[in-house]
C-alpha cells in the first residue's frame, strides 16, 4: 500500500491492496492481457517511490497540489464519456473502450504495449493503467467522402471522486479526421478529478486535427497525458485550450518516427484565481526530414501559476530536422507567476532547432489606448489577452468553435 | 454653453515640469488649433487631459461639461465625451478593429440595452467607406502593420463611431500624404457641429487649410503665449517660431 507519508490519514482507499484486489475481481471479464497490464501497473505503482521534489521533471511544480490524496474513491460511471454519435462502420470506429473490449478486443491487442509520454507523472500514468474504467477508441480506416469531424466529451466526476480514462486513437495510412475533445464538469461546484491518458497512432500520410478544450469546474484536478506516434509524412495539428480545473498536469509528447512527419503543437492557458497549470512537452525526433513546431501561450491573472517545460530531442540519425519551440507568458497581476524551462538535446549535426521563452507584463501603452476609448479596465485586459491568445485560437479552422472558445476566455475576466 | 475649460494646469513627467500654469477654454461648436515647436508641451496637454498614468498633474483644473477630468480614470473621461486621436496610435496584436470599436461602444451602453450587430456594421461600413478604408480592415489587428496613413484614418474612424462631445487631434496630419490628409480632414469637418468642440494640435499650417480653425494658439514652454484667428497660423508658417521667441525675449 502506498501511504502519503506526510498525511497517512488522507491516503485514498484505492491505494490499498484490498481495493485493488476487489477492483481486479470485478474486472475479471476483461481479456487476459488487460488483467496483466493492470497487475503490472499496480506492482510498478508499489515499487515507485513517491517522486522527490528534486526531480527535474517536477521542477517549479507544487507537487502536493497534484497528488491523489484529495480523493476518496474512484468513479466508475460509464457516463463520463460520450460522443455526438458512435460509429461502427468498417471505415471508422468510435466507441467506448469497454464496448471495444467486449466486442472487438483484437483491435486493441497492442494497447498494453504502447508507452508514453513518460515526462514525469509516473503515478498518474500507472494509476490510469491500473484503474481506467472508461475511455474511447477511434480508428479511422478508409478514405472519407466528406471530412470526418468527431466530438468526444469527458466529464469530471463529483466531489472527491476521481475517474481514469484511457483512450486510443488510430489513423490508418492516408486518412484524415478532426477530433474535438471537451473536458467538462457535471456542475460548477464539482471538485472531482479526471486523469486521462491517450495514445495516438498516426499512419503514413494521415492527418489529425485535434482540439482539446478543458473547461472543468475550478475546484477540480486534471491530469492529461498524451503520446503521439507519427509515421511517414503524417501531420498532427494539436490545439489545446486550458481554462478550467484548480490544478492541471499536462504532458504532451510527439514522437516523429519516420521521415516527413510533422507535429504542430499549440496550446493556451487562461488562468485566474489560484489555478495551477503544469505543462510538460517533448518533441522527439527519431527520423530524418521531420518537422515539429510548438507554441505555448499563457495568460495569468490573480495568483494563477503556470509552468512550461519543453524539450526538443533529436536522435543522431534524425538529420535535417526542423524543430521550433516557443513559450510566451502574459502576466496580468503582480502575484501571477510563470516559470519556463525550454530545452534542447540535439545529437544530430545537420538540424535547425530554435527555442525561446518570454514572460511579460501587460503593456501599459496598449492598456491606456483601450482605456482612452472608454473600455473598462477588466474588459481592456480581456481584449488584450484574447488578442495575445488569438495566435493559438486562430489555428482552429471552425468558426463556431472559435467563437465558443473566445467567449470562454471572456468569462474568465468577469 | 458647455466648454472644455482648463485652468492653471501644471503637468510633470518624472519631476520635470512640462505644462506650467496652462489655461485654455474652448466652447462647444468651435475648433481651436494649438501650434508650437517640438517640446513645447502640446502632446503632454493631450495625454494629461486623457489621464495617461505617466503624466503627473500637480496643479490646476480641467472640466468638460461639468466633469472634473482631473479626478477621473482614462476610461471614465472617454465615456464622459472626450476623444483623443493619438499622434502614434498603439498596435494591439490580435484585437480586430471591429471588436475594439464594438467594445468601446458597448462600454457606453446601458446594461439593459441590446447591442445590435446589424446596425453596428451598417454604421461601421458607412464610416469606413467615407474615410476610404477597405472593409477588410475590420478583421485586421488594430494598427498592427498599418501604414502611418492607415493608422490615422483608423483613429478618425473610431472618433466617428464613438460620437464624442469633444475631440483632441494630436498631430493627426503627421505621416499623411496629401490625399490622406484630404480624406481625414473631410472626416473631421463632417463631424463639426454646434454641440461638439475640437482641439487640433499640429506643427504645420497645411492641416489648418483643410480644417479651418476658429482660433489659433501658440504654445511655448508649457504655456499659451499668443492667440489669434486662422491668420496667425499663416504668419507662423511664413515667419517660423523664432519670431515668437524674439518677441518673448523682448
Amino acid at each position: 500500500m502506498i501511504i502519503d507519508k506526510k498525511n497517512p490519514a488522507t491516503t485514498p482507499a484505492f491505494f490499498s491492496e484490498d481495493y485493488f484486489e476487489s477492483f481486479a475481481s470485478n474486472h475479471s471479464w476483461e481479456p487476459g492481457w488487460l488483467v496483466d497490464l493492470r497487475k503490472e501497473s499496480w506492482a510498478t505503482l508499489q515499487e515507485d517511490e513517491l517522486v522527490s521534489l528534486k526531480d527535474e521533471r517536477w521542477r517549479f511544480s507544487p507537487k502536493s497540489r497534484l497528488s491523489y490524496s484529495h480523493f476518496k474513491s474512484i468513479s466508475e460511471s460509464s457516463n463520463s464519456i460520450n460522443f455526438d454519435h458512435a460509429s461502427g462502420s468498417p471505415q471508422n470506429i468510435l466507441n467506448t473502450i469497454d464496448n471495444i473490449l467486449l466486442d472487438n478486443s483484437d483491435l486493441i491487442a497492442d494497447f498494453a504495449e504502447i508507452q508514453g509520454p513518460n515526462l514525469g507523472a509516473t503515478q498518474s500514468y500507472h494509476l490510469t493503467n491500473t484503474y481506467f474504467t472508461n475511455g474511447f477508441f477511434l480508428k479511422v480506416s478508409g478514405n472519407q467522402n466528406q471530412k470526418l469531424h468527431l466530438l468526444v466529451n469527458h466529464t469530471c466526476p463529483e466531489e472527491r471522486f476521481v475517474t481514469f480514462h484511457k483512450n486510443y486513437v488510430i489513423l490508418d495510412d492516408f486518412t484524415e479526421v478532426t477530433l474535438v475533445e471537451n473536458f467538462i464538469s457535471e456542475d460548477d461546484f464539482s471538485r472531482g478529478g479526471l486523469s486521462n491518458l491517450t495514445h495516438f497512432k498516426i499512419g503514413k500520410g494521415a492527418k489529425l486535427n485535434r482540439i482539446l478544450i478543458q473547461n472543468m469546474a475550478e475546484g477540480t484536478s486534471f491530469h492529461n497525458l498524451e503520446n503521439f506516434d507519427l509515421h511517414a509524412d503524417s501531420l498532427v495539428v494539436n490545439v489545446q485550450c486550458h481554462l478550467g480545473a484548480n490544478q492541471s498536469r499536462i504532458e504532451t509528447k510527439g514522437n516523429l518516427r519516420e521521415p516527413g512527419a510533422n507535429f504542430e503543437n499549440f496550446s493556451f492557458v487562461s488562468g485566474r484565481g489560484e489555478q495551477l497549470f503544469d505543462q510538460r512537452t517533448e518533441q522527439y525526433h527519431f527520423a530524418p526530414h521531420c518537422s515539429s513546431n510548438l507554441l505555448a501561450k499563457n495568460v495569468l491573472q490573480d495568483e494563477a501559476k503556470s509552468i512550461f517545460a519543453g524539450l526538443i530531442k533529436v536522435d543522431p540519425k534524425a538529420q535535417q530536422t526542423n524543430a521550433l519551440q516557443t513559450n510566451r507568458n502574459l502576466l496580468l497581476s503582480r502575484d501571477a507567476e510563470a516559470d519556463s524551462l525550454p530545452g534542447l538535446e540535439i545529437l544530430a549535426n545537420d538540424v535547425r532547432c530554435t527555442h525561446g521563452a518570454t514572460t511579460s507584463r501587460l503593456n501599459q501603452e496598449e492598456l491606456f489606448y483601450l482605456l482612452s476609448r472608454g473600455i473598462e479596465k477588466k474588459s481592456a485586459e480581456s481584449l488584450i489577452s484574447l488578442g495575445f491568445l488569438e495566435e493559438i485560437i486562430g489555428k482552429i479552422q471552425d468558426d463556431e468553435l472559435t467563437k465558443r472558445i473566445r467567449e470562454m476566455v471572456f468569462t474568465h475576466f468577469k | 454653453m458647455s466648454t472644455l475649460k482648463v485652468q492653471n494646469l501644471s503637468v510633470y513627467i518624472e519631476d520635470k515640469p512640462i505644462l506650467n500654469d496652462f489655461s485654455l477654454e474652448i466652447p462647444y461648436g468651435e475648433v481651436h488649433a494649438i501650434m508650437g515647436p517640438n517640446g513645447s508641451g502640446k502632446s503632454t496637454l493631450s495625454k494629461a487631459l486623457a489621464a495617461h498614468p505617466n503624466y503627473d498633474i500637480r496643479n490646476g483644473t480641467a472640466e468638460l461639461d461639468g466633469h472634473n477630468l482631473i479626478d477621473m480614470e482614462p476610461d471614465e473621461i472617454s465615456r464622459a465625451g472626450l476623444f483623443l486621436a493619438f499622434q502614434y496610435p498603439i498596435e494591439v496584436p490580435g484585437v480586430t478593429i471591429a471588436n475594439f470599436i464594438r467594445a468601446a461602444i458597448q462600454a457606453r451602453m446601458e446594461e439593459s440595452k441590446l447591442f445590435k450587430a446589424v446596425d453596428y456594421y451598417k454604421k461601421l461600413y458607412q464610416k469606413m467607406d467615407d474615410l476610404g478604408i477597405d472593409r477588410k480592415f475590420t478583421a485586421r489587428s488594430l494598427n498592427d502593420g498599418f501604414s502611418g496613413g492607415e493608422k490615422k484614418r483608423c483613429e478618425i474612424l473610431q472618433m466617428a463611431m464613438l460620437d464624442p462631445k469633444f475631440c483632441i487631434l494630436d498631430e493627426t496630419d503627421s505621416g499623411l500624404d496629401i490625399d490622406a490628409l484630404r480624406v481625414v480632414s473631410a472626416g473631421v469637418n463632417s463631424m463639426r457641429s454646434s454641440n461638439r468642440g475640437f482641439l487640433v494640435i499640429t506643427h504645420y499650417q497645411r492641416l489648418l487649410d483643410y480644417i479651418v480653425p476658429d482660433k489659433v494658439h501658440v504654445m511655448w514652454e508649457g504655456k499659451i503665449v499668443r492667440s489669434g484667428d486662422k491668420d496667425l497660423a499663416s504668419e507662423l508658417e511664413s515667419k517660423g517660431y523664432d519670431w515668437i521667441k524674439e518677441e518673448l525675449a523682448a
